[in-house]
């Protein structure tokens, strides 16, 4: 553990300083509790002023203990600080390059509190785990080692129980860990079990089935009992293991120093001196033992920082031939299979989309469509084929220089806590209000704008929660139209149906479309017939392509569906046998 | 500056002074006065709802002295640094007649530390009592401020004169204000509150001292508990030095009055939240048992200590043999030995106690949902069961096997030591306090001064937090928009970073000075000097060092953690609240004996007669309703979102039980059936859909686990959904879930084909579920018309194209049935529906022109 925060910190200098002042900081705590010794054996000696001069040099060694310990602070500050700036740096480096699947909702978890908060535990795991953590440490090992001056038995029996109280505390909390495992275990299932039931509930009590009978909750509860009874197994010696060895100890070294002062070796005064060294000498392992918890949630929040910073990234390729006329896009033959599905979700596509055009991406639900765009941004890397950009895969882009080539517009646009204006802005982070403002009425945003009491000054919220669908996703495509890349791919709206302008919108980017690639994801049926080309998916492999027109007059998949959908535009409500 | 001891105590605590100089006095009647203060040096943190400020009021008799006096902040405005504060000038004391004479340009002092806080209660009560005088006001009005608008409060004031009455007060819409005379009975108030059903209630009590004494004894009466009543004193009557606000009026005796009038006393539903410690209740007993027992425990664990101390002071008096030693050896282990047995048998005990009382509690949730209404059951509640059942269930598995012991050990061990310690040389054990005294001080200090940073570190967590959500959400975007080292998350993670070492770096030394204080080398050294110290002026003999040199060097430390035990206490208090509080949702009537509906041959006819309805009493959702769905008709439900459409169909399927009139099938009752006999009737497809983590067939068998292969497939084929079943993997036992998903449209199908098997005779639809996906709307809608065939239908219509054909088209508006009739008789006359149809039109020509 501490070798990956010594990684971390990458100060080799500051964290060598650190371990010394450590290191210094348990030797004057030794010295210490040493020189009761000499002073208590000086008052009970009857002269009890012969204890001053010792009471001096105990004065002074826990006086210079505090200035070490002063320094200790400020260094174990300065590291955390320094860890909390660059395990950010870096996570944030690497979250950049990764493939998207890899981020799945676990590790999402996890690269969140590897990004906000991991930084800050370290950082106060400097000081107030670390320091009492190696105090704890190493100042019953010093204080053995100098008992060995005084009274050699004493300190090889103090030696011996080191391990042993150690060996305690790590059972200790095993024990406890095992506890608390076999606990949430044991109460997992039934959790599951019971929030099943809340969820379904409706479903469950329209079919008849809405009590615990009848599921395999009955038996849920019963295990989930049984195995609260089991924790006896791991909390009893969890609970007691290290206050057994403890006093155990203690009462062990009480009895050597009682039989050094039986066969005359150790006067009575020493006999007490030694005995209230034994006491302190086992104080610093109940220390040990009300870190532990923290130290194994800090040990977690390291290997959290450390798992984001080893995962995989997506490698850049040599691929330096493009072809001066080369389509803005090419998918060759690609084929891609997310993790764990038994089917690939896109299978041996093959299309290209030239400057100026606009390739509609139609299918239905699950048949892939979103891959492809996915793909494109090279969000993953494909399992065969080639996706092309200007003639050159993807995956020979850095991905500072890929964002460069184009812009997107997802279906739920994702935007960030800050004004309208900052969020258009990220399509171009210089641009002047004159491209502003023409971004936004070609993406239909100008109207929005104009609604909003505050304008382009509007917060949008987390997550941009105070726009409607409809609103956002022309706040996405104002950003898009302002980046200007020549590919621009977009995911249409299901939602916001009744919006009428929406197509106000379509139109408006086809009249701008002449100069760039479009690949748009489309649902509305006059975005279907608007485009040049489009692309009929189904189950991840292209069925036709086609201008759309050709398509309905040829009569086959994609006429169908757009018989159907042209059909259901027009429904009534009526019983049908 | 003279002020006596208090002011002593706040400077040493770190509460800073703050000069606030009078912008102008303004009297709003002839006895309230408001005054307006620059003060721009308040805002370095934000204000508490109700929070007061200490002002520093000189004593006019006596020049150099001064007086703290309380006054509510009102109206702090940041932007221009002013704040205002608000004199009831009915009385004599310093305030009032600093206030009287009190002119613009003048300067006063006051502190800001410690203070009222006032926030809403999370569940919201039922309603708020809010009691006291004038002087109450201005605290009355932030906390009027900021209550909801659909909460009852009633306002009880008493006036100390007849202009009391214009002093005005935050308009709330559910407020009434009842003012009674101040007579000086300090009962008047009190008096004045009426018994009736305040289960719920929040009181919110700031009256002179004995008048707050007298209404809370009688809130106590009605069964308030404790933590629903926020009482405190503003005044004292006959002390102008009085703590906080003053006034002095002479005390006249008043009749018994009933100002808040009692209403027939319904049977009282009790406080939710008492759920947590009626939760506990069962527990509480064995937990105090429990506790006692660890007392025992924990004095055994020191008792080695004391054996060690007589065997030290045998062997320094020289009685020391080796008889007595091992006797004293001897006694010491059987000590150690008792005390690990005890500590086993306690142990054991705890955690069969806890095995059983979970059980209890999750078997308790468990028969809690089937009766509860279905309308419940929201994404939010099932958050609030997963919470129940999760952490909260793990929160009290740890107060019961840990927490308690933990916290009694804790406080336990300190606590004996001291005594002990006390006992053996009083002297020398005060002077052990001091590290301590000077550890609250220093750690009072630091408090105080990084509490100014407090709010704005929560908010950079919060927005670090949400700001790495949103990066992480929206990593697709990030990727084309927002890369490299310009980027915003790396921007604020870097100010975050700016602003916390800002933050602490400055506290470094007084953190390092609180940490060094309590120190076991600390207390060493104070021992070990004061002792020495002692043993050589002859005050105390070498022996009694002993016990100091044991025990009392950890004590500091053992004392500061009986904190972190008690945080553990108070958040299993917190969780057992929780989960009481799902236990004592109010569940579904049910019937003792419930009704049968007579067997028919064709559809079922339903009835709503004078339907009502309202999830909060006063807010009406859907209002005296009349509807009659004859046998296989479809019904549709139109309306502006809001008119309580989704509601009122909701309330056929019984997500809730009417508020008042009735839902009957064939005449009978819906409330009058059994679930079993109610949902085989009535049967409903939402745009929600419960997929189980189970095969198809089960999940299409759900409601009749009887049912052949045949059946199944019959309905799936009805549902256009069984070609897409035979594509998955095993087909109809396949297990729905991680392994194979459907789309949103073949969810709609799958709970279409359910509902075909289950047959309900009344059924319950969503439009919306046509046009859910858009890829597989013909397929759905296809699936429908199938499903709606012959039976009794009520539909929640969206696009009123679709709902053209329908038998009776209901409008509703605001709750209410504002017009009811077919799609042509609609349209041909003005009202509402003709509105929205031509409001509809211009989207369903684009529709038409696709």
């Amino acid at each position: 553990m501490i070798r990956r925060l010594i990684t971390l910190a990458g100060d080799r200098r500051a964290t060598t300083v650190h371990l010394l002042l450590l290191f210094l900081g348990a030797v004057f705590r030794a010295a210490a509790t040493l020189t009761l010794i000499p002073l208590l054996t000086g008052l009970f000696s009857g002269e009890p002023r012969e204890a001053l001069p010792w009471l001096g040099l105990l004065s002074g060694t826990i006086l210079v203990g505090w200035i070490v310990e002063i320094r200790l602070y400020r260094s174990g500050f300065d590291i955390g600080m320094k860890i909390l700036r660059t395990a950010e740096t870096r996570v944030l480096d690497r979250l950049e390059r990764v493939p998207l699947t890899w981020l799945d909702a676990d590790r999402r978890v996890e690269a969140r509190r590897a990004l906000t908060s991991a930084g800050r535990e370290i950082c106060q795991g400097m000081a107030y785990l670390i320091t009492p953590m190696a105090n704890a440490f190493l100042t019953p090992l010093l204080i053995g080692a100098g008992l060995a001056f005084v009274a050699w038995p004493l300190a090889a029996a103090a030696l011996l129980a080191v391990p042993l109280l150690l060996g305690a505390l790590w059972a200790s909390g095993a024990f406890s860990r095992a506890a608390d495992d076999a606990y949430a275990r044991a109460s997992d299932e039934v959790a599951t079990r019971i929030v099943e039931l809340a969820q379904h509930q409706a479903a469950l009590r329209a079919a008849g089935r809405a009590g615990p009978s009848g599921s395999a909750l009955g038996g849920a509860l019963a295990r989930q009992r049984r195995a609260a009874l089991r924790l006896l197994g791991f909390g009893v010696p969890g609970h007691l293991l290290f206050g057994v060895a403890s006093q155990l100890t203690l009462l062990a070294l009480a009895s050597t120093a009682a039989a050094l002062f039986l066969d005359g070796t150790l006067t009575g005064a020493a006999l007490v001196a030694l005995i209230v060294v034994a006491v302190r000498f086992l104080e610093p392992f109940t220390t040990f033992g009300d870190l532990a918890q923290a130290v194994s949630s800090l040990r977690g929040t390291i290997d959290r920082v450390v798992g984001v910073l080893d995962a995989p990234v997506l490698p850049v390729d040599d691929d330096p031939a493009p072809a001066v006329d080369a389509p803005v896009l090419a998918f060759d033959d690609v084929s891609f299979t997310y993790d764990g599905a038994d089917r690939p979700a896109v299978d041996g596509v093959s299309f290209t989309v030239a400057r100026g055009g606009t390739t509609a991406i139609v299918g239905p639900s699950g048949s892939g469509k979103s891959t492809l765009l996915a793909l494109a941004a090279r969000l993953h890397d494909t399992d065969a084929g080639t996706v092309r950009i200007h003639g050159r895969s993807v995956r020979s882009h850095d991905p500072l220089d890929l964002a460069g080539h184009y812009a997107v517009v997802h279906q739920n646009v994702y935007l960030f806590e800050g004004t309208l204006r900052d969020n258009v802005l990220l399509g171009r982070r210089d641009a002047d209000d004159d491209a502003l403002a023409s971004a936004a009425t070609r993406a239909g945003l100008d109207e929005v704008v104009a609604r909003l009491p505050e304008g382009w000054s509007t917060r949008v919220g987390e997550g941009g929660a105070t726009l409607s669908g409809g609103e956002r996703q022309r706040v996405g495509l104002a950003r898009a139209l302002l980046k200007d890349a020549p590919l621009l791919l977009l995911d249409e709206v299901t939602s916001a149906l009744d919006t009428g302008n929406e197509q106000a919108v379509v139109a408006a980017l086809a009249s701008t479309a002449r100069h760039r690639a479009t690949v748009i994801i489309a649902h509305r049926l006059d975005t279907i017939i608007g485009a040049d080309q489009v692309v009929f998916l189904e189950g991840g492999k292209v069925r036709e392509i086609g201008a759309p027109a050709a398509l309905i007059d040829a009569g086959g998949h994609f006429a169908r569906y757009w018989a159907q959908r042209r059909q259901a535009s027009g429904w009534h409500l009526v019983g049908v046998e | 500056m003279a002020r006596g001891f208090q002011g002593a105590m706040l400077k040493a605590l770190g509460a800073g002074d703050h000069v606030l100089e009078v912008l102008s006095v303004e009297d709003l009647t002839r006895h309230y006065r408001r005054i307006v203060f620059s003060a721009p040096t308040l805002f370095d943190r934000p204000f508490e709802t109700a929070g007061y400020l200490r002002l520093w009021v000189p004593d006019a008799a006596k020049p150099g002295r001064h007086h703290q006096r309380g006054y509510t902040i009102v109206a702090p405005d940041e932007a221009a640094g002013t704040i205002t504060l608000e004199f009831a000038m009915h009385a004599s004391g310093p305030a009032v007649t600093w206030a009287a004479s009190v002119e613009p340009g003048e300067r006063i002092t006051a502190s800001r530390y410690g203070s009222t806080k006032f926030a809403v209660g999370d569940p919201v009560p039922d309603g708020y009592v809010l009691i006291g005088d004038t002087a109450a006001i201005p605290a009355l009005n932030s906390v009027l401020a900021v209550l909801p608008d659909d909460v009852p409060v009633e306002v009880l004031l008493e006036r100390s004169h007849d202009d009391d009455v214009d002093i005005p007060m935050t308009p709330h819409p559910g407020m009434r204000v009842t003012w009674v005379p101040q007579t000086g009975d300090p009962a008047a108030l009190a008096d004045a509150l009426g018994e009736r059903d305040w289960s719920n209630w929040y009181a919110w009590v700031t009256a002179e001292s004995a008048a707050t004494r007298r209404v809370r004894g009688r809130l106590k009466e009605f069964g308030f508990p404790r933590s629903e009543i926020h009482a405190q004193a503003y005044w004292m009557r006959g002390r102008a030095m009085g703590t906080k606000h003053d006034a002095e009026t002479p005390a006249v005796p008043s009749p018994r009055t009933e100002a808040i009038p009692a209403e027939t006393p319904k049977p009282r539903e009790g406080w939710r939240s008492r759920a947590g410690s009626t939760l506990l209740a069962p527990l509480k007993g064995r937990l105090i048992l429990a506790g006692a027992v660890q007392a025992v425990v924990s004095l055994l664990q020191l008792a080695p200590f004391v054996v060690l101390v007589e065997l030290c002071r045998r062997v320094l008096s020289g009685d020391a043999d080796e008889r007595a030693l091992r006797g004293l050896g001897l006694l010491a282990l059987v000590l150690f030995l008792s005390g690990t047995v005890l500590a086993l048998l306690l142990i054991t005990a705890m955690h069969v106690l806890d095995a059983r009382f979970g059980h209890e509690v999750r078997t308790a949730i468990v028969a809690k949902l089937p009766r509860l209404p279905l309308g419940w059951f929201t994404e939010r509640s099932s958050g609030r069961v997963k919470q129940a059942v999760a952490d909260d269930a793990a929160n009290l598995h740890y107060l019961v096997t840990h927490a308690v012991l933990d916290v009694v050990a804790a406080v336990v061990t300190p606590l004996a030591v001291l005594g002990y310690l006390f006992a053996v040389e009083p002297l020398l054990a005060t002077v052990l306090l001091i590290p301590l005294a000077v550890f609250g001080i220093l750690t009072a200090r630091m408090v105080s001064a990084s509490s100014a940073a407090i709010p704005a570190a929560v908010e950079w967590t919060a927005r670090a937090g949400s700001e790495a959500i949103a990066y992480l959400d929206g990593l697709p975007v990030v990727r084309a928009y927002d890369l490299g080292p310009g980027g915003r998350l790396r921007a604020t993670l870097e100010k975050h970073a700016a602003f916390l070492e800002g933050w602490q770096r400055p506290l470094l030394g007084r953190r390092t000075a609180t940490d060094l204080v309590t120190r076991p080398s600390t207390s060493l050294l104070v021992i070990a000097a004061a002792g020495t110290g002692l043993v050589i002026a002859g005050v105390m003999s070498p022996v009694d060092l002993l016990p100091f040199l044991l025990l009392g060097v950890t004590f500091s430390t053992q004392l500061l953690a009986i904190g972190y035990g008690l945080g553990s206490l108070r958040e299993a208090v917190a969780a057992a609240r929780r989960i009481g509080l799902v236990l004592t949702e109010p569940e579904l009537a049910a019937e003792d004996t419930p009704g049968v509906l007579p067997a028919v041959g064709g559809g079922r006819s339903v009835r709503f007669a004078s339907v009502s309805f309202a999830y909060k009493p006063g807010h009406p959702v859907v209002s005296d309703v009349d509807i009659e769905l004859r046998p296989g008709t479809v019904t549709a439900l139109v309306g502006p979102s809001g008119a309580g459409k989704s509601t009122l169909a909701a309330l056929l399927a019984r997500f809730h039980d009417v508020t008042a009139g009735a839902i009957t099938i064939d005449g009978t009752d819906l409330r009058a059936l059994s679930t079993e006999e109610l949902y085989a009737t009535v049967g409903f497809v939402f745009q929600q859909v419960s997929v189980l983590d189970a095969s198809v067939r089960d999940n299409i068998a759900l409601a009749r686990p009887g049912a052949t292969d045949a059946e199944i497939e019959a309905a799936a084929r009805a549902a256009l959904i069984h070609e897409r079943v035979e594509r998955l993997p095993d087909g109809y036992d396949t297990v729905l879930g991680r392994a194979a998903r459907l789309s949103g449209g073949e969810e709609q199908r799958l709970q279409i084909a359910r509902a075909i098997l289950a047959d309900p005779k009344v059924l319950v639809l969503d439009e919306a579920t046509a046009f859910a996906d858009p890829e597989s709307e013909f397929q759905v809608q296809r699936a429908l018309s199938r499903l709606i065939a012959g039976r009794t239908v009520l539909v929640i219509a969206h696009r009123l194209h679709t709902v053209t054909d329908a038998d009776a088209i209901a409008v509703l508006d605001g709750g209410r049935l504002v017009q009811y009739g077919t799609h042509p008789e609609l349209v041909a006359r003005p009202g509402l529906y003709r509105e929205l149809w031509t409001a509809a039109g211009a989207t369903r020509e684009q529709e038409a022109h696709a």
